[in-house]
């Protein structure tokens, strides 16, 4: 196997565990399974949506997750967890506990050593985000009730460092 | 908060007397002083203190204390440090309030 290709199947291989972390999330928390489009690799800026859930990731992969989505996304969510009267802080909070279980579940498969830090939550497009560097940046996207949100997945196997302001 | 406040929900007057609740492990330690609860739910993933190192000092000041860790650390290796320390349930996120209600009933 060639370091390209090797870095692919690495690639792949944690984009599967992502995906099955989004399927399962949806799946029991609404019972309304999420469809997940074609993953893709970012070049320039992602697209942030109104509120952005970041998890920094150290130890065996270094990098971060961020989990962007739109309020009503997470207004609808927010229902299925007994939150009748959304506010922005339920809105964040839900926010950060997705994130906080896409990543949290993908220790299942990828172990201990993938460490993942309290999400930092955002309101809108911040005004400057410096992006992760050395870390492929993959985004897949979640559908789920005619509305769709984007997991955004920046990891690598070296350290990397992240701006957010 | 939305975990906190589900569980309180689910809790309040049908298992429970009374609930409280804190936003890290820091002001839970605070609580757990004043309160001396016999049942806490614990995240592992707070800040200023995370819910392994909480546990550990909980225990520490009253080891007769029920335990349950929730958390969406799905690792069996969190697990099994959980409950090596003296945690005695642990519950993975995504679950359902029925599953909540289960597992601390299995506890009691």
């Amino acid at each position: 196997m060639t370091p390209s290709t090797e870095h692919t199947s690495l690639h792949e291989a944690t984009l599967a565990v992502f995906v099955q972390s989004i399927m399962l999330y949806f799946d029991r928390i609404a019972g309304i399974p999420a469809e997940i489009g074609t993953p893709y690799l970012l070049d320039g800026d992602a697209e942030l949506l109104d509120i952005t859930a970041v998890i920094g990731v150290t130890g065996d992969i270094q990098g971060c997750i961020f989990f962007t989505a739109p309020i009503p996304m997470l207004d609808e969510l927010l229902q299925h967890v007994g939150e009748y009267q959304p506010t922005d802080e339920l809105r964040c909070d839900m926010g950060g506990e997705v994130s906080n279980t896409f990543a949290g579940n993908a220790r299942k498969q990828l172990g201990p050593g993938f460490m993942i830090s309290v999400p930092v939550v955002f309101l809108g497009k911040p005004e400057m985000l410096v992006w992760p560097k050395n870390t492929a940046r993959f985004v897949i996207p979640i559908m789920w009730q005619g509305k769709r949100s984007l997991l955004i997945v920046c990891l690598g196997d070296s350290p990397a460092a992240l701006g957010v302001g | 908060m939305i975990i906190r406040r589900a569980i309180e929900r689910t809790f309040t007057s049908s298992v429970f007397d009374q609930i409280r609740t804190a936003a890290d492990g820091m002001r839970a330690l605070e609580e757990f002083k004043e309160f001396l609860p016999d049942v806490v739910t614990l995240d592992i993933t707070m800040p200023h203190l995370d819910g392994i190192a909480t546990l550990e000092e909980m225990l520490k000041l009253n080891p007769s204390t029920k335990v349950m860790i929730v958390s969406a650390l799905a690792d069996d290796a969190t697990a099994i440090e959980a409950l090596t320390k003296g945690a005695d349930q642990f519950i993975c996120k995504p679950f359902t309030n029925e599953e909540l209600h289960a597992a601390v009933q299995e506890m009691l």
